[in-house]
This record gives C-alpha cells, structure tokens and sequence, in this order.
C-alpha cells in the first residue's frame, strides 16, 4: 500500500496546472465522471426497473383477490385460490423466534468479547465469528435435513410433545438461529464498542462494578446500535430461502388458531421464501394469474425486508451520528481501545470499590452478583462458539474423508454417486468471476458518485439507503428477476452470464460500501496535496483516489465473492444445472455446474448411500472456497485499518 | 504492490471481455433434457455413456419434475422432456403449437411406502378406500387400520410430480378431482425416502423402486375381493397393480438428430439394461401393449 512517499511518483501531474475550484459541471464532464455517473445511472435505473417488474407482474393477481391475497388463508393453484396469509405467518413466525433464540446469547457474547476478554483474544473470536457467518445457507441447509431435523424430533418425542415429523416451523427457526448468531454477536459487538470508553472509566470511577456499568451505563448507551443489529439480522432471517426450505416442511394452509397457539409452530409449515424456492415457481411460469401469485409473494417479501433492514440502518444512522456529536466518541473504537489500554483489565478489577459506605455483607452480595453476571456473559460466547464449531466440525469430519486429488478434478459420474466435482467447481469459479467483473466497474463508479461527487446531505444519503436496501434483498428474488429477465424475457435460457450478473448486482453493496470506507479512511492530506500540486478534481480523483482505493476494491470483491460462491437461490432457476455439462462456450442456453445446487440437488435427491460421503465433500470443498476468499481479504482489511488509525 | 495489481486486473479484465465476445458468438449445440426425476436415474446414466463414447454434448438436469419437463420442452428450452406420466389434453391446449411425441421406455409403479414402525406395527397392505380417507384426513391413527397407536404423518410429494398425478389418478380418477388439502410437501424421491425413514408413522407414495424393504417398505393394495395385490414385476405388468405409470422421453415432433440418437439408446438392449438396473420394468416385462395407456 503506497504512502504519502508515492505522491512523488507523479511529477508530471503537477504541469497540468488546472485549479481545483472547478465548477462541478465542467468536472462532470470528465471521462471518470461521466462514466461514474453513467453506470450508477444505469445501476439505479435496473434497480428501479426491477422492482417495478415485481409490481407489474403481480398486478393479476390483486385484481383476482383484492386485500384478500394478504389476508385470505387458502392457497390452492389449480382451484386459482390465492391467499398468502399462512406463508407472511410462516415467516414472520420462523425469523422471530430465530430472534428471540439469538439475541440473548448473541449479545451476551458480544458484552463478554466486548468487555471481558483481552484486544487481541477478542479479534480473534471476531474473525472466527465472522468466518463462520460465511458459512453458506445450503451448508446449513445441509445440516439442517440431515442432523438437525431429526435432533428436533427426537428431543420433542422425548419431551412428549408427540411431534408429526421433524419439519416444522421450530426446526426452521432453531437452524436460522445458528445462522443470524454471528450477525448478532459481531454487530454487537460493533455497537457495544462504539459506546466511548471515557463512559466506562467514569462508570467504574463512582463504583460501579463491572456488571453494573454494563447493565446501566454500557447497555444502554448501545440500546440504539443494539436494535439496529437485531433488526439488519431479523431481515436476514426473513428472507433467508434455502436453508428453510429444506426443513420446514413447505406445507400450505398451515394456520394458526388462535394466533399465538405455540402448537403450530412444532408442526410443518411454509414460508414465502420456500413457497418461491419451490416446484411452483416452475409450474406458475405461463399462467399470468397464477405467476403473478408468485411474484406477489417476492413483493410482500421485498417490501418487508427492506422496510426491517431499513429500520435497522436508520437506528445504526442515528447511533453513528449522536456519537459524532459528542467528541470523545471521535473515532470511538480506536478511543474505547486506548482508554482500556490505560487502564487493564486486570487493574480495573483489582481497583478497590469506592465502596466505603456499602455495608460487607452488600459488596459480597456484588461481587458475586458481578462474577455471575460475567459468568452468564461467558456462557453466552461459549455456546455461541461451541454451535458454531459444532457446525462446522460436523460439515468436516463428514467431508473431509470424501475430498482427494480426484474428487477435485473428476467430473460427476453416475448421477453424483461416482466421480468428482470438477466442473462444478469449475462453474462456480465462472459465475464468481463474472460476478466480480460486474460488480467492479459498477461498485467503482458509485462509490465515486457517493462520496466524491454527489454533495453531503439527502443526495448522498439516499444513494446509501439504496445500497442497505439492495443489501437486504433476500436472493431467491434475484433468482426471480433472474428467470424473468435473463431466461425468459432475453431467451437466454439457463446461462452462466444471467446468474453471473446477477451475482455480481447482489455482491454490489458489498463491494461499493468497501470502497466508501476506504475512501472515508484516505487521509485529507492526499486529496490536499494532490490540489496543492494543481491537479483538477477529474486528475486528483483519477490519479490519487482511484489507486489508493484498490485495497478496497479488492477486499470488497473478496468478501462479497465469498458470499457469491455459496448462493443457490439466485443461480438454481438462472444459471446452473445439475449434470451434463462442462465448460459454456456461449451465452444462450449455456449453463454451468455449481457447489450450492450440486449440495442443494442431493440433499434431496441423493441416488445412492455413496452419495452422502459425496455431498458433505462438496460442501467441504464449498466452504474451503469460501474461508479461502475471506482469509484472502483479511490481511488487505487489516493493513487498511492499521493504516487509518496510523494516518488520524 | 498496487501498481502490479492494478495491472493484473486489468488485464483479467479484458482477457475476460475479450473471452466474453469471442465465446458469445458461436452458441454451442447441447443436447438439453429435463424433467422427471424417476426417469432421470436410466436417462442421466446414459447420457454419461453416450458423452464418454460418441462425444455427445448432453445436458440432464430435473427441475420442476415432469411438469417442468413437459413446459421447458414447449418452451424450446430443451429437446427431450421426461416425464412419468402422459402429456394431458390441458397441456396439450396450453401448447397448441407443439407436437408432444411420447416414446415409453419404461414403466414404473408408485408405491405407499411406510416407515418401519407401520410396517413392523401390523400394516402390512391399504384398501384404496382406505388410503382415501388418510389423504383427506378422516382416518389419522394407524390404530384405526390394524397399527400401532401413533398419528400418521402423511407426506405428500409436491405439485407437478409425476408420482402425486398417479396416485390422484387412481383415487379420484383424474388429478384435478382431488380435494384441496395440505400435507407436508417432499420433492426428489430420496428427500421422500430419507424423511418417511426417519419419521415414525410415517408415509408417502414414492415410486415402488426407491423401497428398500430395510428402511422404508411398500404396501401392497387391498383389491375389493380381500385379495392384497403387492407391486411386483409381475403384478405391474399384467397391470393387476392398480398405480403403475409408464416412463416417457417426450419430444416435440418424431425424435431427429441427437435427439434420436438418445432415445433409441434408450430403446436399444442397454438402454433397457439401465431401466432394469434402476427398479423399473423394461419394455419387453410388460407383457400388455398397452400398458403405457394405463391412467
């Protein structure tokens, strides 16, 4: 990564003696400008079109129904008998109680690594954390139908609960728990860290003991990061497709009588995100009312999740912004790390209570209060971990027999009993790469738009909303504007190119806020010098920012591509088929193989026992992949934090 | 550092695009099926054997069932469909322009299979008025039909799927008679296979192959006469089995090219080998013409 020193590497920049306080018109002009503008332009406007397809195409189906689409609790196709009632339940049941589950343990880890453990213990467990939060649905779809659903049902007979099977809507909700576990703890932890440590020391000033200041200073103080973390997770769990089609059971018309009866929640149910991700998505295709049921469905689903992560994104807004207000909270991480490097862990519990005038038998009473508060916090991270090392230890011991040299670069024979996963390995490496060609330029140009071009204020802010709501869009919908657009509407068929685009818009926030923050973090003084030197703001962002953001660009790509390889419900209708095919060698009817449908297709549909030590070596392989690209960006984000806290 | 890297992704980049363009311009000719996942087992197998020794170019993938393959072949999105069951007049309405060629290569039965615990309970065979009232929910204890005492847990394969159009068949006469009712849903037949398995009181109807008689077990069907008719070859052929379905390779038009090529693998002496092999009757067991005309 160039320092300042590399500024000298540009002498001849300085001849072009334009000055900075160029009107912003003639610098939109510039080639960098215009392109930016063009393509977050063009960006913008697929976004918009893309919803509107979602409104347009459902429209049959409101004429059929009226109101009566949300709130009738009878779904019956052929009879053309649409309510989506039982699946907006189904849903909202599964990801709440995934909430309820997930939330008391994931903050109570996130207080324990944020308050309890050393700096550097605590970046460790943060990257396991988020290492783990890589893990792809289908894995935990994977688990889920051959661990999981039979604990559940075993445990509830043993209870006597005298469940039917062990689909149902608890097992859905227990698996999207594991998952959205590392979202909670780790921006928990972001949140709890953002409270200024100069809060702490004065806390701890008047006495309090450590569990004290947690539960009146520090929790509080984070009540707003808090919710906002529990909300961005809560709009994971609602649109989260794969894993919960595997085990909820996808049965229609499950409603609940009353409402708030716990018993339909241990039998089968459905969801709007597996009613989408299953076998009548196919059938409606061609049938305008019975299609326009479907999409209805993505739209009641899009609208809910991006209103939660919205809600989510305003209250983290907020948080950042009254914590900007008041100045210790200045870069409050960093400050929260200085002030406890000052003042240890160890000395702080040592430090004698100003407690003079509380009785003894009252501090026994709070220290062991205090120890077992901190025990209960340790509980919390250690089951937390203990999950998801349980998760991941059950996906490994399973694989890693299956995967040799030639597991790696056979291809598929005998229906998935025999051979390897070369091409499927293959495919996903296409659709990951096309993935990033699509999204780099794209991420490039908005970024620029965002914090280069557009003025702070409502404009800037609102392209930021677009990105958090983008971000929420849960991927079976980008598998169905998939199939709208690319297989049917442009005749491509199932084509690598479709579900490579598609890919590439979803990793988009991803990539684009990467870049945002790299160009927060770039000192001033850059930018300063680079006017000082003359150059106009097109020279100065073309030969000063643009490189300095590669580090950004790339971390971006890496992470959002980790993501990309393990989607199965954007590419399953779009892109990638189950056998048969090698490498495409055109765009129209050219489909790949790929990790997340080769694990999705046997989960389900395994043709033989030898099949099984196949598909945990697929999702072995999968993860391997995914853990490769974070591990990639890990030094890149590291080198990046360390060169802001250096350069502020 | 950032230079070199620069330059490696821009070059990528274009090596990329150039790629990109070069390779939209010739479309390459696959042969593309799709559709049942019964009758994928014989039809992927030998698309492997036909790739490996004439070098053909063959796509085998099952979405949506026989449904998806009867509509992704009216979309021309493929040139054979597979399907196990026939193309109905509705589908044949909804595509008045395609020529829908069916050419059986099988058939198969579908099965009430039950997990171990029914089996092992007592129940043994169903009546088909029996199965009717566990489909619409007025008998929901295997106690009422000589079992254990446990709730049945009735999975129902999903919409589209050429095994629930069979057994609706059999019991309601024609698929769209069947009453509006809401089950649990399973797709793929292992999916089926693996959660009747794993759950007590369980069934489903699953095709008759898929039941291994360790983990699963198929019922036979109590005739009105009290006779039980189990789903063996011989039953099946003779078509005393009430729910068998023959298995199809569906074409637009009589089969040509590649495509001919496939089906007629599939009619030779090994393509029926693969029909054996995977649980179904080859062409020359059924001993009824006809059979193929069954629902």
């Amino acid at each position: 990564m160039p320092g300042p020193a590399d500024m000298g590497t540009h002498p001849t920049i300085g001849l072009a003696a334009a000055p900075w306080g160029l009107s912003r018109r003639r610098s939109r002009r510039s080639l960098v400008g215009g392109t930016s503008w063009l393509l977050t332009g063009i960006t913008l406007a697929a976004l918009a079109g893309a919803f509107f397809l979602f409104v347009v195409q459902s429209i049959p189906v409101w004429k059929h129904e009226g109101g009566g689409y949300l709130t009738g609790t009878r779904w019956f196709f052929r009879k053309e008998t649409f309510g989506a009632a039982p699946m907006i339940y189904g849903t909202l049941a599964v990801a709440i109680i995934a909430l309820l589950l997930a939330a008391p343990v994931g903050i109570g880890a996130a207080v324990f690594t944020s308050e309890y453990l050393p700096r550097r213990m605590r970046m460790g467990v943060k990257l396991l954390i988020e290492l783990l939060a890589g893990i792809p649905s289908v894995v935990y779809g994977l688990l889920g139908v051959l661990l999981l659903r039979n604990y559940v049902y075993e445990l509830m007979n043993w209870m006597g609960l005298e469940p039917l099977s062990g689909d149902s809507l608890l097992t859905a909700s227990l698996l999207l728990a594991i998952m959205i576990l590392p979202t909670v703890m780790t921006l928990a932890d972001d949140a709890l860290q953002a409270v200024p440590g100069m809060q702490r020391q004065a806390a701890r000033g008047l006495g309090l003991t450590r569990s004290q200041m947690i539960l009146s200073v520090l929790l509080p103080q984070a009540k707003g990061g808090l919710a906002a973390a529990l909300l961005l997770a809560l709009g994971r769990a609602l649109g989260e497709t794969i894993a919960v089609f595997l085990v909820v059971g996808r049965q229609d018309n499950q409603w609940p009588d009353p409402l708030w009866s716990p018993q339909p929640l241990l039998n089968a149910g459905q969801t709007l995100t597996s009613k989408l991700g299953g076998a009548e998505t196919n059938i409606a295709y061609g049938d305008p009312l019975h299609w326009a049921a479907m999409v209805g469905l993505g739209l009641v689903l899009l609208v809910g999740v991006a209103g939660v992560t919205l809600a989510g994104a305003v209250l983290s807004g907020r948080t950042e912004r009254s914590g900007q207000a008041t100045p210790a909270a200045n870069g409050s991480s960093q400050d929260a790390e200085l002030s406890r490097r000052t003042l240890p862990a160890e000395k702080t519990s040592a430090l004698p209570n100003t407690g003079a005038i509380i009785s003894g038998e009252g501090r026994r009473r709070r220290s062991v209060w205090n120890r077992v508060f901190g025990s209960l916090m340790g509980g919390c991270a250690i089951l937390s971990c203990g999950v998801l090392i349980w998760a991941l230890s059950a996906i490994l011991l399973r694989g890693l027999p299956a995967v040799s040299w030639n597991f790696l670069t056979e291809q598929i024979r005998l229906v998935g009993a025999a051979g390897g996963i070369f091409y499927n390995l293959v495919g996903t490496l296409i659709l990951i790469v096309t993935a990033a060609l699509v999204a780099a330029p794209l991420a490039m140009a908005m970024a620029l738009v965002h914090s280069m071009y557009l003025p702070r204020g409502s404009r800037r802010r609102g392209l930021t909303v677009v990105l958090y709501a983008l971000n929420s869009v849960p991927s079976i919908l980008f598998g169905i504007v998939g199939l709208i657009v690319f297989v049917k509407g442009l005749g491509w068929g199932k084509s690598w190119l479709g579900g490579g685009i598609l890919l590439g818009v979803m990793i988009l926030p991803t990539v684009t806020v990467s870049l945002i923050e790299r160009i927060k973090m770039m000192p001033t003084r850059y930018i300063d010098a680079a006017r000082g030197l003359g150059l106009s703001r097109s020279q100065a962002i073309r030969s000063v920012v643009i490189p300095q953001c590669f580090g950004g660009l790339i971390t971006g790509l890496l992470l959002g591509l980790a993501r990309a390889a393990g989607e199965t419900a954007p590419i399953m209708f779009t892109a990638t088929i189950f056998a048969g095919v090698s490498v495409p060698h055109g765009v129209v009817e050219s489909p790949v193989l790929s990790l997340p449908y080769h694990i999705f297709i046997l989960a389900q549909d395994s043709f033989d026992p030898g099949v099984a030590g196949k598909v945990w070596g697929t999702a072995t392989v999968l993860l391997g992949l995914v853990f490769l690209l974070n591990l990639v960006a890990l030094p890149i984000r590291l080198q990046v934090h360390e060169e802001a806290t250096h350069a502020a | 550092m950032t230079h070199s890297l620069k330059r490696v992704a821009i070059l990528a980049t274009m090596t990329g695009l150039v790629g990109l363009l070069g390779g939209a311009s010739k479309a390459m000719e696959a042969l593309k099926i799709n559709g049942s996942t019964t009758v994928n087992l014989p039809a992927a197998e030998a698309a492997e054997i036909l790739r490996s020794e004439k070098g053909l170019q063959i796509q085998v993938d099952t979405q949506g069932g026989s449904s998806g393959g009867i509509s992704m072949l009216a979309d021309g999105l493929m040139q054979i469909g597979m399907s196990s069951k026939h193309v109905s007049e509705d589908d044949r309405k909804k595509y008045p322009k395609i020529k829908f060629v069916e050419t059986h290569i099988g058939e198969d039965a579908v099965a009430l299979i039950v997990s171990k615990d029914v089996w092992d309970g007592g129940v043994k065979a169903l009546s088909k008025a029996e199965a009717k009232q566990i489909y619409e929910g007025k008998i929901t204890n295997w106690k009422a039909l000589g079992g254990p005492d446990r709730r049945i847990a009735f999975f129902n394969k999903e919409p589209g799927r050429g095994t629930w159009e069979v057994f609706a068949h059999w019991m309601y006469g024609n698929p769209k008679s069947a009453p509006e009712v809401s089950f649990p849903e399973v797709g793929g037949n292992e999916e089926t296979r693996n959660k009747v398995a794993s759950t007590r009181g369980a069934i489903s109807q699953l095709s008759s192959s898929w039941a291994d008689g360790k983990t699963v077990f198929a019922l036979g069907i109590k005739a009105d006469n009290g006779s039980v008719i189990e789903p063996t070859v011989e039953n099946i052929s003779n078509l005393k089995y009430p729910m068998s379905r023959p298995l199809f390779l569906l074409t637009n038009g009589e089969p040509s090219g590649e495509a001919k090529v496939f089906v007629d693998f599939m009619l030779s002496t090994r393509g029926q080998e693969l029909v054996r092999k995977h649980g179904y009757l080859s062409l020359d067991q059924l001993k009824t013409k006809n059979a193929g005309a069954v629902p």
